[in-house]
């Protein structure tokens, strides 16, 4: 057991390569740039975590963790202290999306399907909780909580009410996401994906055909 | 080509640079500041404890020649998730006993409003101290202190770098949409439009951005970055004046005295003490 931790722990610097290290803020800098461009272009969705996709297919689950951790740390500072709990969601939803790929399931369009849904139910539950324990049930700064407080209305439910109304704004973004994301990998040039670390495999949509460089 | 459909740099750090008591102040302090009294209020049973550090907060606030910001910050949050939480809390928590107010379809309780006003009490603690801690602090003394306190290296400069490669990117895609708009790619329109500009810009910003990676790799590779046991030193030099490393005490006593009060307040029933 002890040995088996040693190892896990070792795994997890490994990802850390100067390479991945450095990656890090980029991909912070592509998830809130996503995020601006998205409202620069009106568009009703968020789409700020395309930077922690592509970080987890590159360079691993815990780097994408960190992506996450700082991209909402890095809200709390500009914007908006509201974001700072909202930090376990992303870190949450980072793990899930790196440990999925890593499991293969970014090679094809159904692995891609359950990456979504995977994702969106651990987000919703997470923010859900968050809003519920930390800020007592909305926080009044995000257009769910209008939806949230006329789902406890309608069914006198709490908890179920904000799980929903966080359930319904996830699902479209990270669909968006995810796809767009999935683009963006298939055309990534293998020179730049070859050197992160990840035990010497490919961790995403690789076709002997496909791939243009 | 509309300039309003640009993407506008923003600024990449709430910092303010103000000549003040409290910008001169070392930004572990600051930072005991936040945790203890946030922490502090949030275990304390009673509401008042709250706002009475609220209304502190606004004294700091004061001093770091903040006061506006910091009293339009506090009124943004507060006004709607007071309402918010009302509504939620008030009308529909589980927890309701005393009735307070009876409107047909639902009834304000008591407890359900006591239990929103110290929830938003605690929130105002945090996140106001949490909001004068960036605006008072540059981000570099910031990450410094952090390192004094034992903070690795590496973490630093992730934070730091996090605030710096944030402009350079929204310049690139600036450039980006430029050149997409030049070969047709329509910015504006149907939401459908929109939303086919997303990708012809997002996708180049993201391969640039990742050869940009390389780059930075190796350059901090050849400076060393990745040699082990070697400490770092930091431009920014902070010493910790005696007045405050006297406030640190006070900050961390204060913590304790909440605590051990919650503490007690809670086992109260157990310990055979009258209501």
């Amino acid at each position: 057991m002890g040995k088996n931790k040693k190892s896990f722990i070792q795994g997890i610097k490994d990802q850390f390569s100067v390479k991945a290290i450095v990656l890090i803020p980029i991909a912070v800098g592509i998830n809130l740039v996503g995020g601006m461009l998205a409202s620069n272009l009106k568009l009703p969705i968020f789409l700020d975590m395309i930077g922690t996709i592509v970080s987890a297919a590159l360079a691993g689950p815990w780097v994408a963790a960190l992506v996450g951790l700082l991209t909402n740390i890095f809200l709390a500072l500009v914007s908006n202290p509201v974001y700072l709990p909202y930090s376990v969601v992303s870190v949450g939803v980072a793990l899930v999306v790196g440990f999925m790929m890593r499991a293969g399931l970014f090679k094809k369009i159904w692995g891609v399907v359950i990456i979504w849904l995977a994702s969106t139910v651990v987000s919703a539950a997470l923010a859900g909780s968050v809003t519920y324990f930390v800020f007592g049930g909305a926080t009044g700064a995000t257009g769910s909580s209008l939806l949230t407080v006329t789902l406890i209305a309608a069914t006198q439910e709490i908890l179920g009410s904000i799980f929903a109304s966080s359930m319904i704004e996830n699902l479209i973004d990270r669909a968006i996401a995810f796809a767009i994301a999935y683009v963006i990998l298939k055309y990534i040039p293998k020179r730049l994906r070859s050197q992160y670390s990840l035990d010497g495999t490919d961790d995403f949509a690789e076709d002997p055909d496909g791939s243009p460089a | 080509m509309s300039k309003q459909n640009k993407i506008k740099t923003k600024k990449t750090s709430s910092y303010i640079p103000l000549d003040s008591p409290i910008d001169r102040m070392h930004p572990m302090v600051k930072i005991y500041g936040v945790l203890c009294l946030g922490i502090g209020c949030a275990a304390f049973p009673f509401l008042w404890l709250s706002y009475a550090v609220v209304a502190f907060l606004f004294c700091v606030a004061w001093r770091a020649k903040l006061l506006g910001r910091f009293s339009k910050f506090i009124i943004a949050f507060a006004v709607p998730i007071t309402c918010m939480l009302l509504i939620i809390q008030g009308l529909y928590s589980p927890k309701n006993v005393t009735v307070l107010a009876d409107f047909g379809f639902a009834r304000l309780g008591l407890e359900g409003v006591v239990y929103a006003f110290k929830t938003v009490g605690t929130l105002l603690v945090f996140l106001g101290g949490f909001y004068l801690m960036t605006t008072t602090t540059y981000p570099g003394k910031l990450v410094t202190a952090m390192q004094d306190a034992g903070l690795n290296s590496k973490a630093g400069y992730l934070v730091l770098a996090s605030l710096n490669v944030v402009p350079q990117i929204q310049r690139r895609i600036a450039v980006i949409q430029e050149a997409q708009t030049a070969r047709g790619v329509e910015v504006e329109g149907t939401m459908s439009t929109r939303f086919k500009a997303f990708l012809p810009i997002i996708g180049p910003t993201v391969m640039s951005s990742l050869v940009d990676v390389q780059e930075r790799g190796m350059t901090l590779e050849t400076r060393g970055f990745g040699v082990k046991d070697v400490r770092p030193t930091s431009f920014v030099a902070l010493y910790l004046t005696p007045g405050e490393k006297a406030a640190k005490k006070v900050l961390v006593a204060f913590l304790i005295v909440c605590v051990l009060f919650a503490v007690f307040w809670a086992l109260r029933p157990v310990l055979g003490l009258g209501v």
